[in-house]
């Protein structure tokens, strides 16, 4: 069941955090696990035509949005991060992961989170590059001030020096050279928290609107 | 592929193609996967998820694999 959900969510952003989750507890189903599986197909049955949109556009300006659900699984207390770029007004790439480390603040979550999605952006700069379109400051919109600040200024607070992996500051290389600018945005127009969290039904609704252009029905 | 004309139809991925746009979609995957699992007539929610839904690896409940 999980293995048929994972391929759908090729064209279905709206259910990829959901099939994620049921999927950590594949090694040893219950019927709780089952029931939130059945309810995705509840779900599925009132939305099958949902897929991806692409209008002609002349509009190629990069975004990207991140977010995180700081120690949201309940087992292990590790963050869940979300993300999704846009090519104009239109989805791309999208993706709800679990992070391999376990933060000690939110900001810290934050920052992974933007981290490790950075790579994804500078992939797809380069292939916009193959068709001579040169992005730069490509705005990455995160809900979290801190981590905001953390990316811009080089100095290591001291809790900051100590949790985070050395990994994740290569963000700061990027911000400094102005290829990547992150901004806040208000949790409202987060459009990430799709992928990192069960919302309710107003918030849902909301977020699908605004990937209305991405989701057609 | 460009023999078999216009992409329409690969791996369950439906792409619709015209002059302006491009849909891709997987309706008829998903249709036969509620057949499949015999949830053609089950009731229709909203989300895929209730929001203060909390799975966890240490439910006692009843197995079901």
């Amino acid at each position: 069941m999980i293995g048929s959900l994972l391929y759908l969510t090729a064209s279905r952003s709206d259910i990829l955090f959901n099939v994620c989750l049921c999927a950590r507890f594949q090694s040893d189903p219950r019927k709780s696990h089952l029931t939130a599986v059945k309810r995705i197909f509840r779900y599925l049955k009132g939305t099958t035509n949902i897929g991806l949109l692409y209008k002609k556009s002349l509009d190629y300006k990069l975004v990207g949005f991140c977010d995180v659900d700081y120690a949201g699984d309940r087992i292990e207390r590790k963050s869940t991060s979300g993300n999704c770029h846009f090519l104009g007004e239109y989805l791309i790439s999208w993706a709800s992961k679990i992070q391999a480390t376990i933060a000690m603040f939110t900001a810290e979550a934050e920052y992974i989170s933007a981290a490790s999605y950075c790579t994804q952006l500078l992939w797809m700069k380069h292939q916009l590059e193959d068709y001579q379109i040169n992005a730069n400051n490509i705005p990455i919109y995160c809900d979290n001030t801190t981590a905001i600040c953390l990316s811009k200024n080089p100095i290591l607070h001291s809790r900051a020096k100590h949790n985070i992996e050395i990994k994740h500051h290569f963000i700061r290389v990027y911000v400094q050279k102005g290829i990547l600018d992150i901004q806040f945005i208000d949790i409202e127009h987060q459009w990430a928290d799709i992928f990192t969290k069960p919302l309710t039904v107003e918030k849902f609704d909301f977020i699908k609107k605004k990937f209305e252009h991405a989701l057609c029905v | 592929m460009s023999m078999m004309g216009e992409l329409k139809f690969f791996l369950g991925i439906q792409i619709n193609q015209n002059k302006d746009e491009v849909y891709v979609h997987q309706t008829k995957y998903t249709k036969e996967l509620l057949k499949k699992f015999k949830l053609k007539d089950c009731k229709v929610m909203n989300t895929p998820m209730h929001p203060t839904c909390i799975l966890s690896k240490e439910d006692t409940g009843l197995k079901v694999d």
